[in-house]
C-alpha cells in the first residue's frame, strides 16, 4: 500500500481498467484506506456513469433516414445531368461538325460557307445554277458567292445570270499555290479576270482553268 | 449488427441499391446526431449536419477500403465533418437576437416546444446539467470524451478516428475528465 495520494490519470486508468494486475491491485487497497482518493474515485465513477447514461438516449428524428436517402439520390441527378448534358452537347457538336465538313459546307481552302444565306431569294437562285450546271459552292458571302463547275456548263451558267441581270467573273487564282521560286506553298488569294466585273461579256474567256476541265467563277449578289 | 452486415448493405449500396443505405442510417444516426448535439448544443444544426454526414458517407463510400471497420470509418468522417464545419461557421461572426422594448435592449429567448426524448429520461436535472457541461467543454476534450465516455470507443478506435496516437488520446481523455468532473462538482452533480 503506498501512503501518495493516487494521481487522477491513475484512478481514470483504473476505471477503464487500463492498469496492470499489480498497479491495480495497489491502487485499489490505497483507495480502501484513503478517504480523499475514495471520494475521487467515486466523484469520477458517477461523472462516468452519468456520461455513459447518455449513450443510451434514443433521439427519435422522424422519417431521417427516408430524407437522407431521397437528398443524396436527387444530388445523384443533379451531378449526373451536370455530367451529361455537357458531354451530350459536345457530342452535338462533334457531330454536326464532322456532318458540315463531309457535305462540303466548308471548302476546300477551309471558308466557312454560311448555310443561312440559302434563304435568300437571289443566293438561292444562283446556288441552284451552279448546283444543276454539275458544280459546286465554294464560299458564299455577303457580297458574292464563289462557285465551281465544268467548263462544260460555262455557256448554261452564264445563261442563267445574263437572263437575271447578275455581275460575275472568272477567277484566275485563288488559295494556295505553289511558289516556284520560294518552293513552297503560298497563300495567293484572289485574281479577278481582266473583266474583273462583267455583264454579259463574252469574251471574258481569260480564266485559269484550277483544274483540268473546271473553271472558278465569282458571282456578285 | 455485425460489422458483417454492415460490409454486406455498403456492397448492396455501392451496387446500385441505395434504399440499403437507409439501413446504415438507421443504425448509426443517433450516435451521430448525439455526437453532433453535444458539439454544437442546437437542435436544428445538429439535425442539418448529421444529415450532411450520412450524405458525404453515401457519396464517398466507393473509397471505404475496408481497412478498418466502417463504424471507425463513419466516425472519421463525423469528426472531420464537425471540425470543418466549427472552422466555417468561426469565419462568420455570431449576432445575437436582440429586441428593443421601449429605450432596453432585451435578449430575444427562442423556445424549441418540440417533445425531446431526453425528458423521459428520470434523472432530467442532471442529464441537463451534464449536457450543459459537455456543450462548455474546449473542443479538444469535448469530441474525445464524447467518443470515450458517451461512444464507448476503445483508445485505438479513437486515435485512428482523430488520427492521433495512443498516448495523446489517454492524455486527453485525463484531462477532459478532470475538467468535466471539476465542473459538475462546482454545480453540485457529484
Amino acid at each position: 500500500m503506498t501512503l501518495k495520494h493516487l494521481k487522477f490519470e491513475e484512478i481514470s486508468d483504473l476505471l477503464d481498467d487500463e492498469l496492470s494486475n499489480q498497479e491495480k491491485e495497489q491502487c485499489l487497497s490505497h483507495i480502501t484506506v484513503c478517504e480523499v482518493c475514495c471520494q475521487e474515485y467515486d466523484s469520477l465513477s458517477k461523472c462516468l456513469t452519468l456520461l455513459s447514461s447518455l449513450k443510451n438516449e434514443c433521439i427519435v428524428i422522424p422519417d431521417f433516414s427516408e430524407r437522407t436517402i431521397m437528398i443524396c439520390r436527387s444530388r445523384e441527378k443533379k451531378r449526373f445531368f451536370l455530367k451529361v448534358v455537357p458531354a451530350i452537347a459536345a457530342s452535338v457538336i462533334i457531330i454536326f461538325g464532322v456532318g458540315f465538313i463531309r457535305t462540303g459546307l466548308f471548302n476546300d481552302s477551309g471558308s466557312y460557307v454560311a448555310a443561312n444565306l440559302t434563304g435568300h431569294n437571289e443566293t438561292q437562285k444562283i446556288i441552284e445554277s451552279v448546283s444543276n450546271s454539275n458544280g459546286r459552292i465554294i464560299q458564299i458571302t455577303q457580297a458574292y458567292i464563289d462557285g465551281e463547275f465544268d467548263k462544260s456548263s460555262v455557256a448554261a451558267i452564264k445563261r442563267v445570270l445574263q437572263k437575271n441581270n447578275i455581275k460575275h467573273t472568272f477567277i484566275v487564282n485563288s488559295g494556295m499555290l505553289v511558289n516556284p521560286a520560294a518552293g513552297r506553298m503560298e497563300d495567293v488569294g484572289f485574281t479577278p479576270g481582266n473583266a474583273s466585273v462583267s455583264l454579259n461579256n463574252d469574251d471574258n474567256q481569260n480564266y485559269a482553268s484550277i483544274e483540268s476541265g473546271r473553271v472558278r467563277m465569282r458571282i456578285f449578289k | 449488427m455485425s460489422p458483417i452486415n454492415d460490409i454486406e448493405i455498403i456492397n448492396r449500396v455501392i451496387e446500385g441499391d441505395k434504399e440499403a443505405f437507409s439501413q446504415i442510417v438507421q443504425k448509426y444516426q443517433n450516435m451521430v446526431f448525439k455526437y453532433v448535439y453535444y458539439q454544437f448544443n442546437n437542435y436544428d444544426e445538429a439535425l442539418d449536419i448529421t444529415q450532411d454526414i450520412f450524405i458525404t458517407v453515401m457519396e464517398a463510400l466507393k473509397s471505404f477500403r475496408q481497412e478498418s471497420k466502417f463504424s471507425t470509418w463513419l466516425y472519421s468522417i463525423m469528426v472531420n465533418h464537425c471540425k470543418n464545419y466549427r472552422k466555417k461557421m468561426n469565419r462568420y461572426s455570431t449576432v445575437s437576437l436582440k429586441v428593443m422594448r421601449g429605450e432596453d435592449e432585451v435578449d430575444l429567448q427562442l423556445q424549441d416546444y418540440r417533445e425531446n426524448p431526453e425528458d423521459k429520461v428520470v434523472n432530467e436535472d442532471s442529464i441537463r446539467i451534464i449536457k450543459e457541461e459537455i456543450s462548455k467543454l474546449p473542443e479538444d476534450f469535448k469530441d474525445i470524451i464524447t467518443l470515450r465516455d458517451i461512444d464507448g470507443l476503445s483508445y485505438n478506435e479513437i486515435s485512428e478516428i482523430l488520427d492521433i496516437n495512443l498516448s495523446n488520446v489517454k492524455v486527453r481523455i485525463h484531462r477532459g475528465r478532470e475538467y468535466l468532473k471539476n465542473r459538475l462538482h462546482a454545480r453540485g452533480l457529484i
